[in-house]
Formats: structure tokens, sequence, C-alpha cells
């Protein structure tokens, strides 16, 4: 992270948005980074705390920061993995290469993993989506779990109650 | 586990399509693009 080493547990009791991308100062990634800083206010409506990571260092960001007219608006942390460690634990690590690929990972507030999605490099996210599936997942979350929430949900649509009521219904 | 750049197996499905059961073999799809859906039970 640009201030600290980084610990997952800080965010422990808030919802966590993980961007893994390849590097600074190349073409997709200001595209993706500019557009989650645009909904980086939603991600925050939600209590949810936005990261990106690549294999660049603090250093690195903060050039990228100074420099790139998309980035400066960028004001979630924008963390570095040099080592690749925690590339690796995520699975976006390419060997190699030393560079990670687009992964895109929601944390629930206790810790857990509840969506995973890694794309080819060459293909830019929808952070959309992703603050999409934020919300469907807090709504379960919230509801205890009695609801699920179906294909495209937002917030406000109908959900689903599982039940015997609901088999073969649908 | 498959990550993404990896080739896919060739593993033989059995398939329900058109009405039908028979099966087949994703190699089959090779040349075309591919799209596979996984879910649970419900």
């Amino acid at each position: 992270m640009v201030n600290g080493s980084f610990s997952s547990s800080i965010y422990r009791g808030k919802w966590l948005v993980l961007l893994f991308y390849p590097a600074d100062f190349t073409f997709v990634c200001p595209t993706e980074l500019e557009d989650a800083a645009h909904h980086y206010a939603a991600f925050q409506k939600e209590g949810a705390e936005v990261v990106s990571i690549s294999t660049d260092t603090a250093f690195v960001h903060k050039a990228w920061h100074d420099h790139s007219k998309a980035i400066s608006t960028i004001t979630y942390p924008m963390a570095a993995d040099p080592t690749g460690a925690l590339c690796r634990v995520f699975g976006t690590y390419i060997e190699g290469e030393g560079l990670s690929r687009r992964g895109s990972f929601i944390i629930d507030p206790d810790g857990k993993l509840v969506s995973i999605e890694i794309h080819d490099n060459s293909i830019g996210r929808n952070i959309e989506e992703i603050l999409r599936k934020l919300q469907a997942a807090k709504f379960v979350r919230e509801s205890g779990g009695a609801v699920v929430c179906p294909a495209n949900w937002h917030p406000g649509e109908k959900t689903l109650k599982p039940g015997i009521d609901l088999v073969g219904k649908i | 586990m498959l990550t993404v750049g990896d080739m896919i197996p060739d593993t033989t499905l059995e398939i329900y399509y058109k009405d039908a059961f028979s099966k087949v073999n994703l190699s089959n799809y090779r040349g075309k693009w591919l799209v596979l859906l996984f879910y649970l039970s419900w």
C-alpha cells in the first residue's frame, strides 16, 4: 500500500474489493482504474473499500499518479506487491513475467472470499458489474442468507427465498 | 486446476440438447469460441 504494509485484517468488518492488474504505465489499466475511481464513492456508500494491486512498487504508483491525468483521479489505496506474494495467493501471478493477471475479488466483512473473476490481460473489466456483485453479496448477507439474488439482480429488485414452495416453479 | 492462459483438456460430457441425450467432446468446439457456464443444483 502507498502508506505502509498491506494487512488485509485492517479491512475486517468492511467489504473489500481487490483489483489486481498487470502494470502501471500501460494501456488498458488506466481506463479500468479510472473507471474504478469514478465508482469509488458508490463502493464507499456500500461500506466497501477498494484496493488496486500490481507488482510495481509504491514509488512507481506515486509516479504514475503524478503523471497520468486518468490515474490522478484515484483516491483509493494503490497497493504494491513487488514480490508477487499476494498475487500468488490469489492465483493471479504470471510466473516468468512477474506480472499479475487482471483479477477482481470481493471479500466479505469476515474476510471470506465471495467472488473471483480473472481475465486474460487483453480484456478490460466492467467495474459496474463488480459493484453489482458486491451489492448482491451484501444484500444476501444482510438478509442472514435468507434470500438469493437472481440473474442480473440490482438493488431494489425482487430476490428469491429458497424453499420447498419454489422447487420446480422457476 | 486451470487458469487463464491454459489449454482446456479434451473432456467428453453427457449432454441434454434439443430434447435428446448424447455425448460431446469439448475438443469438438476447437475453432469456435466456447462459453461454459457452471452452476450448482439450485
